[in-house]
């Protein structure tokens, strides 16, 4: 019994450390009353593997969340300099990016694009953790949602503080953010060293979460969606349909950077903005909607 | 007692045995069985999964002991699992308070 326990854990992907510790104790117990009931090692290691599954993607994504939290710290702080210079008329963030090279549009672009999809795919991911905190295991379709939503948050963090690190670190012409506005030599480098910082955390973070991956749990039952996470927080939220879900916060982030714009006393600028932003929303949505649950995955 | 009706109840046992005395995987099953006068059996090997469980949510610790020339995992009650069994108690009292009231 306690080999066919072994294989079976080691095919429900549980790490061979935790494997070991298990077969030792199961193996202490035998001995203890070798006529001990054990149970059906098929069945139990399903049971290791879905509560081992959604723990491993809860603190994966949780560990995530916290490492993104400190990377918005840093980026923030990077950023500070250049929007705390923006005056009546001059346009917005934007405009104080310096893009005169490809390598530093390239890098503006990472610095504009990426943080958002993280920030969204860690809110989704602690959403789905939170809603689920009290049940020792959730369906295998929901862990496994979880650890997208986790990784993509993760994988665009470190893509943000990569570009951070470069922006600090590279010369002048070559950077969007090496403007007059933004820190000194020592910021320059406090703020690349956070940036790497959070560089190697969040790689350790989608490492933990590729291990969570590995869990193979067999609990029935669907992956859910955004209206699901919603639900009870966002009124009328069982009621709306994937694209109207996406129709909606496109509008309202679109309107959030327009009136931002009008604050700054550049309305049509802000206005070109708020499209651009509503726009990248709903290709967001489009390219991202069913890799992390934001859509059904099976429209009734 | 069939295992579905200790559901949702088998972390507070588990807590509430251990926190008489640090224990391993079998001596827990020993002592739920004593304390209920032999009416919670369940199979034997689902208490370990539990028990890992448990650990995680940092209600438990554990730590490998020699015991009779083998390697034995015993398990002890954290001032977290404490506080969260207190928890189970009150829940329990409570909703078999409200049982009580509706069966009598």
């Amino acid at each position: 019994m306690i080999d066919d326990l072994d294989r079976r854990l080691a095919a429900a992907g549980i790490p061979a450390g935790r494997r070991r510790r298990i077969v030792a104790e199961f193996r202490d117990h035998q001995l203890c009353d070798p006529e001990a009931a054990l149970g059906d090692p098929g069945d139990l290691a399903r049971r290791f593997a879905d509560e081992l599954g959604t723990h491993e993607a809860r603190s994966g994504a949780v560990l995530g969340f916290s490492v993104l939290a400190f990377s918005g710290l840093v980026y923030a702080a990077a950023l500070a300099p250049v929007v705390t210079v923006i005056r009546p008329g001059s346009g917005g963030v934007a405009s104080h990016l310096d893009v005169a090279s490809w390598a530093s549009a390239a890098l503006a672009v990472v610095l504009v694009l990426a943080p958002q999809v993280s920030f969204v795919a860690g809110i989704l991911a602690i959403l789905r953790v939170v809603r689920h905190r009290d049940r020792a295991a959730i369906p295998a379709a929901e862990t496994r949602l979880v650890i997208r939503r986790g990784s993509v948050a993760a994988a665009a963090g470190m893509l943000t503080m990569a570009a951070l690190a470069a922006s600090m670190l590279l010369p002048g012409g070559l950077s969007p953010l090496r403007s007059g506005a933004s820190p000194g030599d020592t910021g320059h480098a406090l703020i690349a060293a956070g940036a790497s910082l959070g560089v190697a955390a969040l790689a350790l973070v989608l490492v933990r979460l590729r291990v969570a991956l590995r869990i193979q749990g067999a609990l029935a039952g669907g992956s859910g969606w955004l209206g699901d996470d919603l639900a009870g927080i966002v009124p009328l939220a069982g009621r709306l349909e994937g694209w109207q879900f996406a129709f909606l916060t496109a509008t309202g982030a679109g309107l959030l950077v327009w009136v931002a714009g009008l604050l700054a006393s550049d309305g049509v600028d802000g206005a070109m903005r708020g499209g651009a932003e509503a726009a990248a929303c709903l290709v967001g949505y489009a390219v991202l909607g069913g890799y992390l649950g934001l859509r059904p995955a099976h429209p009734s | 007692m069939t295992p579905e009706a200790l559901k949702g109840h088998l972390d507070g046992l588990i807590l509430a045995v251990v926190a008489e005395a640090p224990a391993h995987g079998y001596a827990v099953v020993q002592g739920l069985k004593a304390r209920s006068g032999g009416t919670f059996t369940l199979p034997e090997g689902t208490i370990y999964p539990a028990l890992h469980r448990l650990e995680h949510e940092r209600f438990l610790s554990s730590e490998w002991t020699s015991a009779e020339g083998r390697q034995r995992r015993v398990y002890r009650v954290t001032p977290r699992g404490r506080a969260e069994l207190a928890r189970h108690r009150d829940d329990w009292r409570v909703f078999s308070a409200a049982v009580e009231s509706v069966l009598a």
